[in-house]
C-alpha cells in the first residue's frame, strides 16, 4: 500500500483536520472574548466589593437600617436612601403598570396595524430619550405640576421623581407586554370569540392569563430600571436624606447620593460607604433581572410544553 | 339593562379606557419634544454649534467642545465595547451550547440591567484610580463599554440565530471550514440587524450622563486629548441646567435639543430602515 494515493476518506479527514486548526483558533478566540465579557461582570462585582470592604467591616449589616448619614462623624446608614429609592420606584410602578398594560392591549387587541405600528414606534422613541433630558423636562414640567397640586411650596419630591420614573419605565414594560400579548396563539382568541365572548372578555380571560408570566417579568424589569435611574431622579427628588412621610416630601435615592457625594469624600469611610450603597443597588438589580429572566424562561417552557 | 347589553357596554368602556391609556403613554414624548423645541430652538444656531463657551455674563458662545468631547468618549466606548459584544454574540450563537456559554449568557443578560451609575462607579474605581488613568475620556469609554457589551452581545446573538440553518449547511457542504462559513456567510446574512443593534446602543450610550459624572468630569475648553477630562453634551445639559445663570439655562436647552435630535434621528432612521422589532436595554 506504500506510495498509493490515500483514500478519499483519508484525504477528506486530513483536510478537515487541517481546517479544524482554523476552526479551533476562531472558536478559541471567540470563547476568549466571551470569557472577557464574563470577566467584566466579575470585575464589576469584585472591584465594588473590594472598595466597599472598609465600610462593610465597620458597619456590618446595621448599615442597611442605620438612619444617620454623617460624613464628618464618619457614621453612615443607608435607610433614608433605600427608603427613597424604594418609595419612588414602587410609586412609579403604580403609575406606569396600568398605562403600559392598557397601551399594550390597545396595540395588540384593538388597533389595526396601520395605527399600532406608528404608535409602537412612538413608544419606542420615548425609550430612546436620554435620562438627563427627562431630568430637565421633569424640572420644568413635572415639578411645577406637583407644586400646584401639593401642600408644599417646592415641587421637588418623591411624587415628582415617581412620575418622571413612570414615564421612563413605561416603554420597556409596554414593549415586553405587547410582545407577550402578540405571542398568544391566534387560535386561543378565535376559540374564545367563537364562544361569543366580547373583545374585552377575550382580553381579560384569555390574553392576560396567557401572558401573565411575561407581564410579571416586564414589571420586574421596569422596577429594576427605576431603582437604578440617576440623573432624572437627582434633579427632581429634592435630595433630602429624610425618611419621606408623604409623597410630597423630598427624598434621596442610592444612585443620587453616589453621584452627588463621590467627588469629595471626607475621611476614610465616606467613599467605601457610597460603594456599599452601590453594592446594595447592584444586588437588588441583579436579583430582579435574574428573576425576570427565570420567569420568562419558565413560562416559555410551560407554553411550549402545553403545545406539545 | 340585560346581560348582553351590559357586556357590550363593558366591552366599549374597556376599549375606550385602553385607548385613553395609550394616549397617556405617548403624551410624555410630545411634552418632552415640545418643551425641548420651544426652549431650545432659539438658542441653536451656527455659532452655538461651532463656537466655544464664553463666560456666563457674555452673550453668545457655543458647545463645540461638548460635541467633540461626546464624539471622543462615545467613540472610545464603542471601540472597547462593540468588538467584545460582537464576538461574544458570535460565540454564543454559533458555539454556545455548553455550560460555559449558558453562564456567559445569563450574566451578560444580568449585566444589561446594570444601573449606569454603577458602571460609572466601577470605571471610577478601576480605570480612574486603580489603573491611574485619572478623570479622562479613556475612563469614560470604559464605563460606556460596560453598558454597551451586553446589548451588542444580545442583539448579535439574536440576529445570528435568525439566519436559517440551511445557510450554514450549504456553506459547510461546499467544504468550507466552519469559521469561514461563520465569517463569510452567516454574519453577512445577519449584518443588518447586527449593525442596527450596534447603532442603537451607540445612540443609547451617547445620552448617558451618570457614568460620565464619575469618570470624565468636564472641561470648559476644547480638549482632544483623551487622557484629560473632556466636556460632553449630557454633562453640559446637567451642569448648565442647574446653573443659576439664565444664559446657561438657555444653553442647556439648546444642547438638549441637539442631543435629542441626534439620538432620536438615529433611532428613527435605523428603525425605519431595518423594520425589525426594537431591542430594549
Amino acid at each position: 500500500m506504500n506510495g498509493a494515493r490515500p483514500s478519499l476518506r483519508t484525504r477528506l479527514l486530513a483536510r478537515t483536520h487541517v481546517e479544524s486548526i482554523g476552526d479551533l483558533v476562531f472558536k478559541g478566540f471567540a470563547a476568549l472574548v466571551a470569557l472577557a465579557a464574563l470577566l467584566v461582570f466579575v470585575l464589576v462585582i469584585g472591584v465594588l466589593i473590594q472598595r466597599a470592604m472598609p465600610a462593610i467591616r465597620e458597619f456590618g449589616l446595621g448599615f442597611l437600617w442605620g438612619r444617620e448619614w454623617d460624613p464628618d462623624g464618619q457614621r453612615f446608614g443607608a435607610l433614608p436612601y433605600i427608603a427613597g429609592t424604594l418609595a419612588s420606584s414602587l410609586l412609579a410602578l403604580v403609575f406606569a403598570v396600568p398605562v403600559a398594560i392598557g397601551t399594550a392591549v390597545a396595540l395588540t387587541e384593538i388597533l389595526d396595524r396601520r395605527l399600532s405600528n406608528p404608535l409602537g414606534i412612538l413608544v419606542e422613541l420615548l425609550a430612546a430619550v436620554p435620562s438627563i433630558i427627562f431630568g430637565i423636562w421633569g424640572l420644568a414640567v413635572v415639578v411645577p405640576f406637583v407644586k400646584n397640586i401639593g401642600p408644599r411650596d417646592n415641587g421637588q419630591s418623591v411624587l415628582a421623581a415617581a412620575l418622571v420614573l413612570a414615564v421612563m419605565i413605561l416603554p420597556i414594560i409596554t414593549a415586553i407586554t405587547r410582545d407577550m400579548f402578540r405571542a398568544v396563539p391566534r387560535a386561543q382568541r378565535e376559540a374564545a370569540l367563537a364562544l361569543g365572548l366580547t373583545r374585552w372578555e377575550v382580553t381579560w380571560h384569555v390574553v392576560l392569563p396567557h401572558a401573565r408570566g411575561g407581564t410579571i417579568a416586564a414589571v420586574l424589569l421596569g422596577f429594576g430600571r427605576a431603582l437604578g435611574e440617576t440623573m432624572a431622579v437627582i434633579m427632581v427628588i429634592g435630595t433630602q436624606p429624610l425618611l419621606p412621610h408623604s409623597v410630597f416630601d423630598p427624598g434621596y435615592t442610592i444612585s443620587a447620593i453616589i453621584a452627588n457625594e463621590f467627588g469629595d469624600p471626607s475621611g476614610s469611610l465616606h467613599f467605601p460607604a457610597l460603594v456599599e450603597l452601590g453594592l446594595v443597588l447592584l444586588a437588588a438589580s441583579l436579583v430582579i433581572n435574574l428573576a425576570a429572566r427565570y420567569i420568562v424562561v419558565r413560562y416559555t417552557r410551560k407554553i411550549r410544553g402545553a403545545k406539545a | 339593562m340585560n346581560r348582553a347589553t351590559r357586556r357590550r357596554w363593558v366591552d366599549r368602556g374597556a376599549t375606550v379606557a385602553a385607548l385613553l391609556l395609550a394616549f397617556v403613554a405617548i403624551w410624555p414624548l410630545f411634552s418632552v419634544l415640545e418643551r425641548v423645541w420651544s426652549r431650545g430652538h432659539g438658542v441653536v444656531d451656527l455659532e452655538f454649534l461651532t463656537g466655544l463657551p464664553e463666560g456666563p455674563f457674555l452673550p453668545g458662545g457655543g458647545i463645540k467642545h461638548a460635541i467633540v468631547g461626546t464624539g471622543l468618549v462615545v467613540g472610545l466606548g464603542t471601540l472597547y465595547g462593540a468588538p467584545i459584544g460582537l464576538l461574544t454574540g458570535i460565540y454564543l450563537a454559533e458555539y454556545g451550547r455548553g455550560k460555559f456559554a449558558e453562564v456567559v449568557r445569563t450574566f451578560t443578560n444580568a449585566l444589561s440591567g446594570l444601573p449606569s451609575i454603577l458602571a460609572g462607579l466601577f470605571a471610577y474605581a478601576l480605570a480612574v484610580r486603580e489603573l491611574g488613568l485619572g478623570f479622562s475620556a479613556y475612563a469614560g469609554g470604559v464605563a460606556l463599554a460596560v453598558l454597551m457589551i451586553p446589548v451588542v452581545t444580545r442583539t448579535t446573538e439574536e440576529a445570528l440565530l435568525t439566519v436559517p440553518p440551511t445557510y450554514r449547511e450549504a456553506a459547510l457542504a461546499l467544504g468550507v471550514p466552519r469559521w469561514r462559513a461563520i465569517v463569510h456567510v452567516v454574519v453577512p446574512a445577519a449584518i443588518g440587524p447586527i449593525l442596527t443593534g450596534i447603532l442603537l446602543s451607540i445612540a443609547r450610550i451617547a445620552g448617558e450622563t451618570a457614568p460620565l459624572l464619575l469618570t470624565v468630569l468636564t472641561s470648559f475648553f476644547l480638549v482632544t486629548d483623551p487622557s484629560k477630562p473632556v466636556a460632553t453634551l449630557p454633562f453640559l445639559v446637567y451642569d448648565y441646567g442647574k446653573s443659576a445663570y439664565p444664559k446657561l439655562n438657555d444653553q442647556a436647552w439648546g444642547a438638549a435639543l441637539v442631543l435629542v435630535a441626534c439620538v432620536l434621528l438615529v433611532n428613527l432612521v435605523v428603525r425605519l430602515l431595518s423594520r425589525r422589532r426594537p431591542r430594549w436595554n
